[in-house]
Parts: C-alpha cells; sequence; structure tokens
C-alpha cells in the first residue's frame, strides 16, 4: 500500500481558489469583532477604568468561574462515572435526564432560582405553608454559582461519560492483577485515563461561566460582563465597556489557548479496548446511595425549575394576569434564529473543505480565527460589532443583517465541527471515483460531496438555532429597535420582577428548543 | 518501442515523477493490448500507484506522454482532465458512494437515455442482478467489490484501472473473487490494468505482467515466461523462490555440485535454482545433508547443503520424511544463469536457523 503524496495530488473538486475567495468572504467579517477589542486592549481604552475597579471585577469573575467549575466537574464526573461504570438501573433514562438542564438558558436558570424565593416564591409559599419562613432572595456570588453549576454538570457529564465508557479494562484488570485494590485503581489508573476528558469539560465550564451574562445580571453579581452592560447602559461614553470587554476577552482566549493546548496532548490511549468494562455491582446500598445523589441533583437541576414555571404560569391563569402571550416575539426568535442556522450551514461549507481537504498553514490560521471568535464572550462580540457599525459602517447600525451576520460568525464553529467530521468521513477515493465516471468537479461537489456532508450540516445547524435562540446579550446591544425575542422577553420580566410573563417566556422558549434537540440527538444515535 | 501507441487502448511513454526529492516514476513506459489484463506487480512504494494515479488523472507527471485510444491525454502542454478520459478506476476501498443504493451507484456515470437498462445489464454481469434497491453497507465486502467493478464497467470505458482491488478481501474470498472478476472482465471483453503486490494474484491472473522496481518496469510479458525467463535475479527472486550460487562458464559449460549445464557465456556467473525443479532422494553416499525441513502437508520444503556451500532448496512430495542430518543425492532439472556481478550473494528467502543474517540485496540495474 503506497500513501498517496499530499503534495501534487490534484483534487477531485473544484480549485483552491475558489474556496478560499468563499471563505475568505465568510471569515473576514471575524476580524472586525476581534480588531475592535484588539484596539480596546492595546489602543489606551482600559485605562479609562479604575484599576481597583477593574481587579475587583476580574477576581469576581475569576471566583466564580473556578468555583463553579469545580463543583461542576465533581459533581458532572461523579454522574459520567455512575451512568458509565456502574450497574445503576435506569442509567439510559437517568442520562437523558442528567443533560436535559444543558438546554436551559442561564437567565431562566436565574428566572426559576429567583421564582421559588421571596415573599411571591413559589418555595417561599410551600415554606410558610409548612410553618416555616419565607426563604430569603438569594443573590450575588452564590445564587450564580448555584444556578451555573447546575446548568454546567452536562458539559463536564457529556465530555467524561464516552471516556469512561471506552477505557481498556485490561488496564484495570492489570493493575488489579498486580496488587492495586479497587480505590487505587480507580486514582491511579482510571482517573488518569480521563483526565483529558475531565480537563477539556472543566475548560469549556470554565469559558462558559465566564462569558455568562443572563445570571450573573439577573442575581445580581458584579463580574466582567454584567459591568459591561451596566458601562455601556449607563453612560454615554462608550470607552470603560469596551475596555472590559477587552479585558475580558482577553482572559476567555486564554482559557481557548489552553483547552485548545491541552487537548493536543491528551491523546494518550492508543490501545483500542476490544470490550467494555463489566460495570461495577453497586448493590441495594450502593444503589439507593446512586440514585439519592442523582435524585438530588435532579430535584435542583430539573424538579424544582419546572415547577417553579408551572406554578408562576398557573398562578397567572388563575388571577389573569396572564393575557398577553407572546406569539410575536416567539415568531421572531424562530425565524431568526431559523435564518441564522440557514446562513451558518451555507456559509461553514468552503471552511470545512479547505480545513480538511486543503491542509495548509493559512487553512490553520482559518480555523484558529473561527475558534478565536468562538471564545470571544457574546457580550464583549456585541459591544465590539456595535462600536464597529457605529464607527466604521454606520447603515449597519442596527439591522437585522448585522444580527444574523453577527450571529453566524459567533456560532459558526458549532457548525465547523459536525461538518467536519462528515466531510472526513468522505474517502478522497469517492470524488475520484466520480470523476473518472465523467462528472466534473462542480458535479462531484454536487453529488457525491455535498450530499454526504449533509448530515453534519444538518446537525450542526440544529446547534446554532438552538444557541441562537438562547442569544441574550449580543442580541440586547445589537437588535434592531422594539426587535424583542423570547429571550430579551424574559430577561427583561424577570429583571423587572413580572415572574409571570417570565415563566411563560421561558416555557415558550424551552419548548422551542427541543425541536432542534429532537435532530441532534437523533444523529447522535444514527453514528 | 512503438513510438504511435495508436494500436494501444492505453500508452503510457518515459513518465517521470518526483515528490520532494523522492524519485517514484522514473521513465515508466508501459502499453497494453486491446481486451487483455496486464498487471503491474512490484513490491510496495515503487510508483505502482503513483504511474495508475498518472493515467487516472489524478496526479500529474513531471514529464512523459500517456496515450488512450491514440489520443494524447498527457504531454507537452496537454492535460485531459479525469472525467474526459474515458477511463474507469476500482479502487481499493472501492470508493461506492454510501448515500447512493447500488442501482444508482452503477448507473452514476451513465447517460440519462441508457441508465436503467445498462446498469441492470451490468450488474447482470457481475451476478448481482436484484440487487439494485440495497445499499452498499448492506453488502458483503465480495458484493461490494463487484458493485464497484460494475460501476468501472457500466460507461463502457476504453481501460479499467484496479489498484490492489483485493487487499481488502480476506485470504479464503480472495481467490474466489479473482476468478470471477477475471471472467467477468473477460466476458465484458475490457482492457484492464491492476496494480498489486501479490505475486500469486498476478500470475494467477494476468494476460501480461509488468514487474515494476525503483520507479520503473523492468520486465514485461506473458507470466510464465516472465517466470521462466527473468531479465534479472530481482525478478527471479520477487516471483518466486530462488536460490542463487556463483560459478564459473568455461568452454560452453557450468559445472556444480549436481551436474553439468550447457551455457553460451564464459567466465564468472550467478546460477539461479527454483526449489520446485530440485528432486532429492535420500542417499547413504549422496553428496548432499539436509540442513532444514517444512512441512506443508501436501509437500515438503528441504533445505540441503552441497559441496562448496552451496544451500538449495527443494519442494517435494511429503514422503519419504528426511530429518536434519540425512544424507541425499541431489537432481536439478533445468537451471538459469546471469551474467551478473556478485559483490553481494542473494540470500535464500527462508533461512534456517542460525543462518547469518542476510545482506542487503543490491539489485543490478
Amino acid at each position: 500500500m503506497e500513501v498517496a503524496h499530499p503534495v501534487s495530488r490534484l483534487k477531485a473538486l473544484p480549485p483552491n481558489t475558489w474556496w478560499w475567495v468563499l471563505a475568505g468572504v465568510v471569515m473576514l467579517p471575524a476580524a472586525a469583532p476581534l480588531g475592535v477589542l484588539a484596539y480596546g486592549l492595546v489602543g489606551g481604552v482600559v485605562t479609562t477604568v479604575p484599576v481597583r475597579r477593574l481587579l475587583e471585577l476580574a477576581a469576581n469573575t475569576g471566583a466564580l468561574s473556578v468555583t463553579v467549575t469545580l463543583t461542576s466537574s465533581l459533581i458532572g464526573g461523579a454522574t459520567a462515572w455512575l451512568v458509565s461504570r456502574t450497574d445503576l438501573p435506569g442509567k439510559k433514562f437517568a442520562t437523558v435526564l442528567i443533560v436535559i438542564p444543558f438546554a436551559v438558558p442561564s437567565f431562566v436558570g436565574a428566572l426559576t432560582l429567583l421564582g421559588a424565593t421571596g415573599a411571591n416564591g413559589v418555595l417561599s409559599a410551600v415554606s410558610t405553608w409548612l410553618g416555616g419562613e419565607i426563604i430569603r432572595y438569594p443573590s450575588g456570588f452564590w445564587a450564580a454559582w448555584l444556578v451555573l453549576t447546575l446548568i454546567s454538570v452536562p458539559l463536564v457529564h457529556l465530555a467524561v461519560a464516552p471516556a469512561m465508557s471506552s477505557l481498556n479494562p485490561t488496564l484495570e484488570e492489570a493493575a488489579r492483577g498486580l496488587g492495586a485494590g479497587r480505590s487505587k485503581v480507580f486514582w491511579t489508573v482510571t482517573l488518569p485515563q480521563v483526565r483529558p476528558a475531565l480537563t477539556a469539560g472543566a475548560l469549556l465550564v470554565a469559558l462558559y461561566t465566564i462569558s455568562d451574562f443572563g445570571a450573573v445580571s439577573l442575581l445580581r453579581y458584579d463580574t466582567l460582563t454584567r459591568a459591561i452592560y451596566l458601562e455601556y447602559a449607563g453612560r454615554i461614553d462608550r470607552r470603560p465597556a469596551l475596555g472590559l470587554a477587552a479585558v475580558l476577552t482577553a482572559g476567555a482566549l486564554l482559557v481557548v489557548w489552553i483547552e485548545r493546548s491541552t487537548r493536543a496532548r491528551g491523546v494518550w490511549f492508543t490501545v483500542k479496548p476490544r470490550r467494555t468494562a463489566a460495570p461495577l455491582r453497586l448493590g441495594q446500598v450502593g444503589r439507593v446511595i446512586g440514585w439519592g445523589f442523582l435524585g438530588g441533583l435532579l430535584t435542583f437541576s430539573l424538579l424544582i425549575p419546572i415547577a417553579v414555571l408551572a406554578a408562576w404560569m398557573l398562578r397567572g391563569l388563575i388571577s389573569g394576569a396572564l393575557v398577553d402571550i407572546p406569539w410575536e416575539e416567539m415568531g421572531r426568535s424562530i425565524w431568526v434564529a431559523l435564518l441564522t442556522a440557514v446562513v451558518a450551514a451555507l456559509a461553514v461549507v468552503p471552511v470545512a473543505i479547505i480545513t480538511t481537504r486543503y491542509r495548509n498553514r493559512w487553512a490553520g490560521l482559518l480555523e484558529g480565527g473561527a475558534w478565536a471568535v468562538y471564545g470571544v464572550p457574546h457580550i464583549a462580540v456585541g459591544l465590539a460589532m456595535m462600536m464597529f457599525t457605529l464607527w466604521l459602517a454606520r447603515p449597519l447600525y442596527q439591522t437585522l443583517i448585522l444580527l444574523v451576520g453577527v450571529y453566524v460568525i459567533m456560532f459558526l464553529p458549532q457548525v465547523l465541527g459536525p461538518s467536519r467530521d462528515s466531510l472526513a468521513r468522505v474517502s478522497p477515493s469517492m470524488e475520484e471515483a466520480s470523476r473518472s465516471l465523467g462528472k466534473s468537479p462542480t458535479q462531484t461537489f454536487v453529488s457525491v460531496t455535498l450530499p454526504l456532508m449533509a448530515p453534519g450540516l444538518l446537525s450542526g445547524a440544529a446547534l446554532v438555532f438552538l444557541t441562537t435562540l438562547r442569544e441574550l446579550p449580543a442580541t440586547l446591544l445589537l437588535r434592531p429597535a422594539g426587535f424583542e425575542t423570547l429571550a430579551i422577553r424574559v430577561w427583561s420580566a424577570t429583571g423587572e420582577g413580572f415572574y409571570t410573563q417570565g415563566a411563560l417566556a421561558g416555557l415558550l422558549l424551552l419548548l422551542v428548543a427541543t425541536l432542534p434537540l429532537a435532530i441532534i440527538a437523533r444523529h447522535e444515535l444514527i453514528r | 518501442m512503438n513510438s504511435s501507441g495508436n494500436h494501444h487502448p492505453l500508452f503510457a511513454h518515459a513518465l517521470y515523477k518526483r515528490f520532494l526529492g523522492t524519485v517514484a516514476l522514473d521513465n515508466f513506459n508501459l502499453e497494453v493490448e486491446s481486451g487483455s489484463l496486464l498487471t503491474v506487480l512490484g513490491p510496495s512504494g515503487v510508483g505502482k500507484t503513483t504511474a495508475l494515479r498518472i493515467l487516472a488523472g489524478f496526479e500529474l507527471p513531471d514529464s512523459g506522454t500517456v496515450r488512450i485510444n491514440g489520443q494524447t491525454v498527457n504531454g507537452p502542454g496537454v492535460f485531459v482532465p479525469a472525467e474526459r478520459r474515458q477511463v474507469s478506476m476500482v479502487f481499493q476501498d472501492y470508493a461506492l458512494f454510501p448515500h447512493l443504493n447500488v442501482g444508482r451507484n452503477v448507473a452514476f456515470g451513465l447517460k440519462p437515455g441508457e441508465r436503467l437498462r445498462r446498469a441492470s445489464e451490468v450488474l447482470e454481469m457481475v451476478g448481482l442482478a436484484g440487487l439494485e434497491e440495497r445499499m452498499p453497507h448492506e453488502l458483503s465486502a465480495g458484493q461490494q467489490q463487484r458493485v464497484a467493478l460494475a460501476r468501472a464497467l457500466a460507461p463502457r470505458p476504453q481501460v479499467i484501472l484496479a489498484d490492489e482491488p483485493f487487499s481488502n478481501l480476506d485470504a479464503a474470498l480472495r481467490k474466489k473473487i479473482r476468478a470471477e472478476v477475471r471472467s467477468i472482465l473477460r466476458e465484458a471483453d475490457t482492457t484492464t490494468i491492476m496494480v498489486t503486490h501479490d505475486q500469486e494474484e498476478a500470475l494467477a491472473m494476468s494476460d501480461r505482467l509488468a514487474l515494476m522496481n525503483e520507479g520503473r518496469v523492468v520486465q514485461a510479458g506473458p507470466p510464465d515466461y516472465v517466470y521462466r525467463n527473468p531479465a534479472t535475479s530481482w525478478v527471479a527472486e520477487f516471483l518466486g523462490d530462488a536460490d542463487f550460487f556463483d560459478a564459473q562458464a568455461r568452454g560452453g559449460r557450468i559445472t556444480t555440485p549436481f551436474g553439468t549445464f550447457p551455457t553460451n557465456r564464459s567466465g564468472p556467473v550467478k546460477v539461479m535454482v527454483r526449489p520446485e525443479t530440485v528432486t532429492v532422494f535420500p542417499h547413504a553416499q549422496g553428496a548432499a545433508v539436509v540442513v532444514y525441513r517444512e512441512f506443508f502437508g501436501h509437500d515438503q520444503l528441504l533445505s540441503v547443503k552441497l559441496p562448496g556451500d552451496i544451500t538449495l532448496r527443494a519442494r517435494c512430495w511429503p514422503q519419504p520424511a528426511l530429518a536434519p542430518g540425512d544424507r541425499v543425492a541431489v537432481s536439478v532439472d533445468g537451471i538459469h544463469i546471469f551474467e551478473e556481478p556478485l559483490e553481494t550473494p542473494t540470500p535464500p528467502v527462508s533461512l534456517p536457523p542460525g543462518a547469518p543474517i542476510p545482506q542487503r540485496v543490491v539489485i543490478p540495474r
């Protein structure tokens, strides 16, 4: 078998230059927010923020990020282990339940916490009915920590569970044969092997927490993201907001960089397992403890939030306060998300082709650029693009074109991953076969490559749809005047204490979000 | 050399190809007769696949000419892309389109008008009639192979190019499939160029062999002829088991420990003996000693040591069971003589235990 040399191999697809032109059209706008933020960092804008304030905000953001990462890694690691390595009954059912909170936007999470507590809170009502006291409004650090931890657990679980279940059991058996006990095997063999996955999941959580705006702003915890919005909304001078956004971006990109560099080094289990490990027998007591743990987690992450949203809706129905169903907002949310998903799926094609088929330094730069934009917190992208249009592209300011364009730039990597996966499974020999059967490069692309990429594009587009629905900060900053979506509705209603309206919009949002989740789940099952 | 190449479905002349300093093709020449199966045979990494990909139009040669049915497709200032060459390729991994069913795969290269009729005709030819609706992943490896062949045959190409088409099949299936493929190709009367590194496959299937080494065709001809008249000791050894030793030719004869053979050469020569031409008899006063035995059931391979430090292998009947140390008499039915310098002795392919490690084989040009 001879290795085909990539150096002079003719491409069976249309030539390089076409794809580069198309990819350039897609990726060049991504330079705009990066440029503005870089200017914010090095152009002296940061100095408009008092140093003490900056340090305080950075410390708050860091503290929240570290604690949320630690606790969700611990909980997510435990759920992953329970589901993939033990004989816990109802594992499949549990997996679905554990993952669902991933679909809950952080501002909806904050809404459920606020709606449960306080004098009017659902839990407070239960508590006083039982003869207890009103549960006080939680706010600040611990409230944000609780909401973000519960939402982040699925991120860790999804990263770690596959690694846990694909572990080579012979390694653990070898350790046992060498005289190591169960717990020693876990700490010295099992854990080190899943560490890359755990690290990847933890860094995703860190990035998510640093970038979160919805929960921290509703729960009034003073982080960089909240401060950026307050600075923006409260002042004529936008420079302090831009300076803070630049600092936030630098921190987020540092996490992205760490994530990318640890991922490359994390491939040391090269031995493919021939079989999966026998699940650990928990026994009666173990099962009770296992389900007790999962039950407790799911009570807080699923049961209470849903009950609270439903209770507020019922209250609204009974008291007659619920007359204004936000149909318009719902329609707007759906079609903007749909438009974004379609545009992103089309725009990603040249980028996917170049980064898988025409590997060189420029392709690497293109890919790196896409990931960098993905890592920039949305509030920073939103602010930067707002400044950019104000300064250099005034006609685009507060237009739908700008909003959808920014969504596409931000969410492109979500469709890039799956479409590259499916493209990688298209063997170049299939394209060559098509050529030798008389099809031109363009015909080959249309009749062979594109259909085989389609499943990846579809599931990537579904993910973009989902993300666009939940997007809050960039929407707040860039939307045309009066352009209300469900996400904005939830945020503003909750901020003003109208929990009934917030709950209704939140439930509608979750309802709409189940559609793309079904598509994604189906794709994962087929794979 | 046929300078026009007009009479051949495919003709390649003086192809050169270099990849980042390594030479893949170095004056590669090839022509194939209409309706025949030509096998390009050689070890891994000698440029077989590169040659095939250039013929298919998937790769550009640095220089050289390719003509298909008299039309120049590679040449000075000429490059005809793959889709206009009327050459179909059968790939090592079959490259069936996973999103299309068998019928659509086969009809892929056909014009709308003839699609259905021709597709079912070709599927019938490869014995898969009625499987049009199946998806490729629902087929066995052997069936996938035949779909790939049917797809290549369907547009009636000038030449079919096949790159190691049997290497993805397991050994038992491979023999069966290759006999089927051979008869399908004969029935379809197509011209085929196949690339392989498997000598047995090449000898069994081909009308003609082209032995390739270091980027060029070393010898071409019908399999029987090439096996019996190898142009170089490298060809001899690559095509089958062979033992070599040095001898002197004098007065039209070569004297060896197992007899005298006529020759028209004189001076130092290299003698090649194939194990199947060696016969061994148990003989108490025999000049040779058995040093090693491998038993295969249907035959046995004996290594015997002769005077003058010559070791030969003999492939013979499994009986009588001889053991190392037994004295034997040896007779050889024909030898082959090369007039080559012998800086490095060519070691036998399978060595008795404890034998010295073979030196690198230097292949004379």
